[in-house]
C-alpha cells in the first residue's frame, strides 16, 4: 500500500507539488493525469525517493521513503520517463544487476526472467547491448528490470511515450494484467491510455490534486461525457 | 547503510572493463610511465637501479589519469540520463558513493600492480628489499585512493563530462601541489610552526615521507582524511540533489 500524506515540493518560488494526499491499494491501476508541467514527474520522483519532500511524507507498506528508504523500496519499482538504461550493459546483465539489488535467488531470477522475457517479448534481444536497442525495446527492458523482483508497487512515468501502436498495446495489456494483483501508478497525459488501463484517475494541475475519481466519474463531469473534455475543462488555463 | 554496496561495486567495475576509455587510460599510463622511467631517469642504465624514482614518478602520472577515470562515475550518469534511475534504486547514498569509489580505486590498484614487472626485472639484476617494495606499493595505492576520492567529489558537483574532467584535474593538481610553505614570510617568528603546518598539508611531502620509509601516524591520518572527507562531500552532494 502506498500512502501519500500532504506532500509538497518547491523549486525556488515554484510550487511543483502542493499538499497532495492520496492512498493506493493493491489490485488497481491508477492513472496520474495532468497537463505538461502539472507536477506529475516531480510527484513520481517524490514517491520513488529521488526527491525528498519539503513537507509531508510518503509511506510504502508503512515505511517512510525519506527516513527508511531501503525498507520502503524493497517491494517497489519505478521506471523513469526516459527509460534510461546503463548503455554498456547487455539486457541480461542489466536485469541481473536489478535482481541483485533485491537479493533474488538464482532460481527466482531465472524463473522471473523467463516469464518477463516471454511477456514483454525480449527473447531476441536478451544478449544485446542496451545502447544498441530501439526505443521500444529500451522501454520494455527498463520495465523488465523494474519487475524482476515482482514488486507490490510499480510506478511508471509516461510508459508509452514515443512507442508505436503495437508496442503501446503490448505495454498497456501487460500493465492491466499486472495491476490485477499489484498496485500500479502510471503518469500520462494521453487520455486513450487512461481508458485503456486505469480504474482510477488522479488529476493534477499546477501541483495540486484537483480530482480523484474513476474514468467514468471523470467523463460524467462534462456534458460531452468524455475524458478529454473533462480534462480540458478542468486544466485549461485561460 | 552499506546494503547493496557489492552489486554497485561490481556493476561499476564491469562497466569500466567494457569501456574503451579504461583501456585507453591503461595504455596511456603504461606509455607515460615507461617513457618517464626509461628516458628520464635512465632506469636500468645506472649501475644501481633505483625503484624509488619509479614510485615517485607514478603519483604524478596518477594525478593526470585519475580524473580521466572518475569522469565516468557521475558525468556519464548525467550524459546517459541514468541518474534518476540510479538515485531511485534501493541503495543508500553512502553505498552508492562507496561502491563507485571502490571500483575506481580497484582499477588504480590494478594499474599499479601491472608495473610489478619492473620490480621483478630490477630484482633479477640487483638486490632489492622486497618488504620495502611492498610498502611502497601500499603507500602508492593509498595515495591513489586520496586522488580518486578528491577527483570523484569534484566531478560530482558538475553536469558536463568536460567540466568534470577539468574540475577533477584542477583539484588533483591543487591537492598534489599544495604547499603552503611558499606563502610563509621568511622573517616570521613562528616559522617552524608554519613550516610544520604547511608540510602536514603537502600531499607530495607526505607521500615522499612514507615512501622513504619514515613512517608517521600524521601521514596515515592525512591520507585517511583525504579519502574520508571527499567521500563525505560526495555523499552530501548526492543527498543535496535529492533536496
Amino acid at each position: 500500500m502506498l500512502v501519500v500524506k500532504n506532500i509538497s515540493k518547491s523549486f525556488g518560488t515554484v510550487k511543483a507539488v502542493d499538499k497532495v494526499n492520496f492512498c493506493l491499494s493493491n489490485g488497481e491501476v491508477t492513472a496520474l493525469l495532468g497537463p505538461n508541467g502539472a507536477g506529475k514527474t516531480t510527484l513520481l520522483r517524490l514517491l520513488s525517493g529521488y526527491y525528498y519532500p519539503d513537507f509531508g511524507e510518503v509511506l510504502i507498506n508503512n515505511h517512510n521513503v525519506s527516513s527508511d528508504r531501503l525498507q520502503a523500496l524493497k517491494n517497489f519499482a519505478y521506471v523513469p520517463e526516459n527509460g534510461a538504461l546503463y548503455p554498456e550493459m547487455s539486457v541480461v546483465e542489466y536485469i541481473r544487476f536489478m535482481a541483485s539489488l533485491y537479493q533474488l535467488s538464482k532460481q527466482n531470477f531465472e524463473d522471473n526472467l523467463a516469464s518477463l522475457s516471454r511477456e514483454l517479448g525480449l527473447a531476441e534481444v536478451i544478449n544485446r547491448q542496451c545502447e544498441t536497442l530501439s526505443k521500444g525495446y529500451k522501454r520494455r527492458v527498463a520495465l523488465a528490470g523494474a519487475l524482476i523482483h515482482r514488486p507490490d508497487i510499480l510506478l511508471l512515468d509516461e510508459p508509452t511515450e514515443g512507442l508505436d501502436p503495437n508496442q503501446k498495446y503490448m505495454i498497456r495489456d501487460f500493465l492491466r494484467d499486472y495491476g490485477r494483483r499489484h498496485t500500479v501508478l502510471i503518469s500520462t497525459h494521453i487520455m486513450e491510455e487512461v481508458e485503456a488501463c486505469a480504474g482510477r484517475v488522479l488529476l493534477l494541475n499546477k501541483g495540486k490534486l484537483i480530482c480523484d475519481t474513476t474514468p467514468d466519474g471523470l467523463k460524467s463531469l462534462t456534458p460531452a461525457n468524455d475524458i478529454e473534455s473533462a480534462f480540458r475543462s478542468m486544466t485549461f488555463d485561460k | 547503510m552499506f546494503d547493496n554496496l557489492l552489486p554497485v561495486y561490481l556493476k561499476e567495475l564491469r562497466s569500466y572493463f567494457q569501456s574503451r576509455m579504461f583501456w585507453f587510460v591503461f595504455a596511456v599510463y603504461i606509455l607515460i610511465l615507461m617513457t618517464a622511467v626509461f628516458v628520464r631517469t635512465g632506469f636500468l642504465l645506472e649501475t644501481d637501479s633505483e625503484l624509488t624514482s619509479v614510485f615517485e614518478m607514478q603519483i604524478n602520472v596518477f594525478v593526470l589519469i585519475v580524473p580521466a577515470l572518475t569522469i565516468k562515475l557521475w558525468a556519464d550518469e548525467k550524459r546517459f540520463g541514468t541518474m534518476e534511475l540510479t538515485l531511485s534504486l534501493p541503495v543508500s547514498g553512502t553505498a552508492l558513493v562507496l561502491g563507485k569509489f571502490l571500483a575506481v580505486w580497484s582499477l588504480c590498484g590494478l594499474l599499479i600492480i601491472s608495473t610489478f614487472g619492473l620490480c621483478l626485472t630490477t630484482a633479477a639484476l640487483t638486490y632489492v628489499d622486497l618488504a620495502e617494495i611492498l610498502l611502497n606499493y601500499l603507500v602508492l595505492i593509498s595515495a591513489c585512493g586520496s586522488l580518486c576520492a578528491v577527483s570523484m567529489a569534484a566531478s560530482s558537483f558538475t553536469t558536463q563530462p568536460v567540466s568534470a574532467f577539468v574540475l577533477s584535474l584542477a583539484f588533483c593538481l591543487l591537492v598534489s601541489l599544495l604547499n603552503l610553505t611558499i606563502f610563509i614570510p621568511e622573517d616570521s617568528l613562528s616559522l617552524e610552526i608554519w613550516l610544520r603546518a604547511g608540510n602536514s598539508l603537502h600531499f607530495v611531502q607526505q607521500y615522499s615521507q612514507l615512501l622513504s620509509g619514515r613512517f608517521s601516524m600524521s601521514a596515515v591520518y592525512y591520507f585517511v582524511s583525504m579519502i574520508v572527507f571527499p567521500l563525505w562531500l560526495n555523499v552530501m552532494s548526492v543527498e543535496w540533489r535529492k533536496n
